[in-house]
């Protein structure tokens, strides 16, 4: 299979920038993520390497081959698109059909590989059905089928899932992975749910505003977030970010914060150099007392707790914490309206600069099983 | 309750009297009138009063779908509706592609191209009159770059004065099918276009696969809309060429009315009308239900 | 490469465009010509003196100062060729009265229609049909009542006839506009004490201004260009409207061409004028305005 490079691609409209000069490469069979929100330039790459767009700058290549110039039609790539994008007049079988019919395939062969692809995505019995009787979740299946017949060496995927039912996402990624691990296809795959990205792809790059943020495995971007952007925006909840200051006392360093009830005594703190920080701790990392919590270590946050999201597996509290709100994922059970203490162990709590939003310090997570 | 239900009826009901009255007094009562006058032998060169006339039954309309002249004017009408149509459809589409993949200019360059609208047929024949001329500025022009002395004769000679007729009418009206088409293909949906040249279709196929079976509904319209007008084509043959030379360009109407206006034989050509009316009225019913069920 | 291909569709695109603008521009050359130069071979393409004769010719009285002034020019032949004054007075009264009719009675019963669906299939059907019916079908038997009640060959008369027939255009267009207003909005201002009527006047007519504006125009056109009913009921009258004035100039004397291209020019302005509107609000931003960002 292939290897795709993106080689400091800029895309610019007008005045606008839309990808400024990103870069990176998707190994062979790999399945690869672009995560990032709206309007952050994901769409955009995706399209430039399916050469439904010219870059302004940069170079596409597959297996080392420089495909920039080339028009879509011989990139031989498939690709699903966020609207399915089924040809409506034909019927799920000449929807399948329609590439081998463009390659000249004999009519018998076209019927085997039709019928193929039909059971491994379990179409058979709508071979018939006209593309506009079908539903979502059956469409976004004949595109993926469509889509990999031809046995293309790249396979592109524009936010497939972001149109289904809540409901149909997770069992359609999972066919979409399936296949992808059957066919050992190259894919790329954009979205702006990081929950799908970080659960499906073995690696991918967080975007934002036409920029690569973090490229990475889904572990690293989950435990390490590289910046204040992505920490805020994995995770479900995100991360809980805090101002706060480096003061010296005594000849050590603490942070201190509004928010916080103590001053927190972090053996990174002597190597950081600013000043000003932003702090965060992740809502799973944190517990919830009822009383005040007796250890100096780490950081305790008082506040009240005013609305609960129940789950089955647990309960995210939102406190209201001087006005801000911070989230806490436990399972025990704690009344609306109470006074708590949220205490996050030492070596949970990350640290960032204010002025470059950029991670200064990590808990040593991944020496510990996760 | 009972006080809103009558004010919905009233308005409902006082909406449409206007149009009922308006249409009944002007149009349907004297077709009826037509038709009462089709089964009989009046014309006004004998009597003032249609009701002295003497009934005559189906003699009429015997007589005239056996009349060369109007079977030759019905063959002719068609004629002209089909090939027009043809033209009209095929340009106008071609171009509506044109603009739809991008031009230079495009606004400026749309403007002038719907222009042969906004005239009206009389003023569309009087140019195309007066253009061509055997000594006219068409045959000039093609003089000028074949290099021979063109000396067309559009007008006067019998075999291409119909076809003089049919370039002026789809001049006027090839900006319209290009219209509808255009907002047709800007209506298809782009992750379509995308997705067929993704898996290999050549812009030719993504045209013939996907743009014109996505825009045969707009065509349709188009089509129904220009073969029905055609069929009353009666200025521009009649101005350029009075419906000739001889009966070359004599479309129904303009027989209709040379029949019944100029050697009133009134009760003959209510028949033709008629019968004309008949076919019309029930392709536009059939066509019109599947559009209106759409609605 | 695919400047490349823009480029040669826009050659063929201004292709199409001087072919849709030379038979204007044709027309508007040999109104500002003098008869030596109309048929003139070969033809003159660019006359560098315009001279405005012809539109004097149009505008001036015979035996007048005025048309004394122009006849040195243009030859005794004209002497005694009428004013076009009145003809053009003629066609403004009875265009603008016919549409405002049709306008007025047509968006009433398109509104009763589409959101009561009155009459239902039938009285759409019917409506739409009329346009439908040859002009010398109905003009016939309504020539006789009209003369019979001395309405041939007034304003009036015409206007009444132009409504009839130009009406259903404005029912099937308004119809698409009423269809597309949710019902919600008229329910809610019923619901608020409203009477339909109210309703229809104060709350849903503002919405489709645009709408009624488009289809005036377009109505208006169609009125100010019509032709055959003009001819049949109005011929050498005093209501005699511009198409019927030009057709005149054809017959009478022969081959007044400068005359016949000024008339139509002036016939042109309303087209000018709704080309313009159009092009502004209207089409050109929404058919090709939509098709933007595509490869």
């Amino acid at each position: 299979m292939t290897t795709v490079d993106v080689d400091r691609l800029v895309k610019q409209y007008d005045k606008f920038v839309a990808v400024n000069g990103i870069s990176f490469t998707v190994s062979s069979g790999e399945f690869f993520g672009l995560l990032g929100p709206s309007g952050c330039g994901k769409t955009t790459t995706l399209y430039c390497i399916a050469g439904l767009e010219t870059p302004t700058s940069g170079r596409i290549l597959f297996d080392g081959k420089d495909v920039t110039g080339l028009p879509t039609q011989k990139r031989n790539i498939g690709m699903v698109f966020q609207s399915y994008a089924i040809f409506y007049n034909m019927t799920v079988y000449d929807n399948l059909a329609y590439p081998l019919r463009i390659r000249r395939m004999p009519a018998s062969e076209t019927r085997k590989k039709v019928h193929e692809t039909a059971e491994l995505l379990g179409l058979k019995d709508i071979l018939n059905v006209k593309g506009a009787k079908l539903t979502p979740a059956q469409m976004q299946l004949v595109s993926l089928g469509r889509a990999i017949i031809y046995d293309p060496s790249i396979l592109l995927l524009d936010e497939p899932l972001s149109n289904l039912d809540p409901s149909f996402r997770m069992e359609t990624l999972r066919h979409i992975k399936r296949i992808q691990r059957l066919l050992k296809i190259t894919t790329i795959f954009v979205t702006h749910d990081q929950l799908e990205a970080l659960s499906a792809c073995d690696r991918l790059g967080v975007m934002q505003a036409g920029k690569m943020i973090q490229l990475d495995r889904p572990e690293e971007i989950y435990y390490r977030p590289a910046t204040v952007f992505v920490a805020g925006f994995v995770g479900t909840p995100p991360m809980n970010l805090l101002e706060g200051k480096i003061e010296r006392m005594a000849d050590k360093l603490y942070i201190t914060s509004p928010e916080l009830a103590n001053r927190i005594f972090h053996p990174q703190a002597q190597s950081v150099v600013e000043e000003d920080v932003i702090w965060g701790f992740k809502p799973e990392d944190a517990t919830l007392s009822l009383e005040h919590v007796k250890t100096a270590d780490g950081a305790i946050i008082q506040g009240r707790v005013r609305a609960i999201e129940r789950t089955a597996a647990e309960n995210i509290y939102l406190v209201d914490v001087n006005g801000k709100t911070v989230k806490v994922v436990t399972v025990e059970y704690i009344p609306l309206d109470a006074n708590v203490f949220i205490h996050v162990p030492l070596e949970k709590i990350y640290i960032y600069s204010k002025k470059t939003g950029m991670l200064l310090d990590a808990p040593r997570r991944l020496e510990k099983a996760v | 309750m009972a006080g809103r239900f009558n004010s919905l009826k009233r308005v409902e009901t006082i909406f449409i009297i206007p149009i009922e009255v308006l249409l009944w007094g002007i149009v349907m009562a004297p077709f009826i009138l037509a038709v009462y006058l089709s089964f009989t032998n009046w014309s006004p060169a004998v009597s003032a009063n249609p009701f002295d006339a003497k009934w005559v039954g189906l003699d009429n309309y015997v007589n005239i779908l056996t009349s060369a002249r109007y079977l030759g004017a019905v063959f002719r009408t068609t004629l002209f509706a089909l090939s027009g149509v043809a033209i009209q459809v095929a340009i106008g589409l071609g171009l509506a592609l044109l603009f739809y993949y991008g031009v230079y200019a495009r606004r400026i360059l749309s403007i002038i191209m719907i222009m042969p609208m906004m005239a009206s047929p009389l003023i569309v024949a009087l140019m195309f009159y007066i253009m061509l001329f055997t000594k006219g500025p068409v045959n000039a022009f093609l003089s000028l770059i074949t290099g021979q002395n063109i000396e067309i004769r559009w007008l006067s000679s019998p075999e291409l004065a119909p076809v003089s007729v049919i370039i002026a009418d789809s001049w006027m009206w090839t900006p319209l099918v290009f219209l509808i088409t255009l907002s047709g293909l800007s209506l298809v949906p782009l992750d379509h276009i995308r997705a067929a040249r993704i898996v290999g279709a050549s812009e030719f196929r993504v045209v013939k696969d996907i743009l014109i079976p996505y825009i045969k509904p707009f065509i349709l319209i188009a089509v129904i809309i220009r073969i029905l007008e055609s069929f009353k084509l009666f200025d521009v043959p009649v101005f350029m060429t009075a419906g000739g030379p001889g009966v070359a360009t004599e479309t129904l109407s303009i027989f209709l009315y040379k029949e019944g206006f100029l050697t009133l034989r009134t009760s003959y050509i209510a028949a033709g009308a008629v019968i004309v009316l008949l076919a019309l009225s029930l392709v536009t019913y059939f066509l019109t239900r599947s559009i209106y069920a759409r609605s | 490469m695919s400047r490349l291909w823009k480029a040669i569709r826009t050659a063929i695109a201004v292709l199409a465009a001087a072919i849709a603008f030379f038979p204007i521009y044709w027309m508007a050359t040999t109104s500002f010509k003098l008869p030596g130069e109309w048929s003139a071979y070969p033809p003159i393409w660019f006359p560098t003196t315009p001279r405005i004769e012809n539109y004097i010719v149009l505008f001036s009285e015979p035996g007048t100062p005025l048309r004394e002034s122009v006849l040195q020019a243009l030859g005794r032949g004209f002497s005694a060729s009428p004013s076009a004054v009145p003809n053009i007075i003629n066609s403004i009264i009875v265009a603008v009265s016919a549409t405002v009719g049709a306008v007025f009675i047509g968006t009433l019963a398109a509104y009763s229609i589409s959101r009561y669906r009155t009459g239902g299939l039938f009285t759409y059907i019917f409506i739409l049909a009329t346009r439908m019916f040859p002009p010398v079908a109905i003009a016939i038997p309504l020539i006789v009542v009209y003369s019979l009640i001395r309405w041939l060959d007034t304003h009036w008369g015409l206007s009444l006839i132009y409504m009839a027939v130009s009406v259903a255009y404005v029912v099937w267009i308004m119809k698409t506009f009423f269809d597309e207003i949710p019902r919600d909005i008229v329910d809610s201002a019923i619901l608020f004490g409203l009477s339909h009527a109210k309703a229809f006047f104060r709350i849903v007519l503002p919405i489709v201004k645009n709408g009624m504006l488009a289809t005036a125009l377009f109505t208006f056109i169609i009125n100010w260009g019509e032709y055959a009913f003009a001819l049949m009921f109005t011929v050498g009258g005093r209501a005699t409207t511009i198409p019927v004035a030009i057709s005149q100039l054809q017959l009478g004397g022969g081959y007044q061409y400068g005359p016949m291209a000024a008339l139509g020019m002036i016939a042109l302005i309303p087209a000018v004028v709704f080309g313009y509107i159009v092009q502004k609000y209207l089409v050109v931003g929404l058919t090709l305005g939509a098709v933007k960002g595509r490869r």
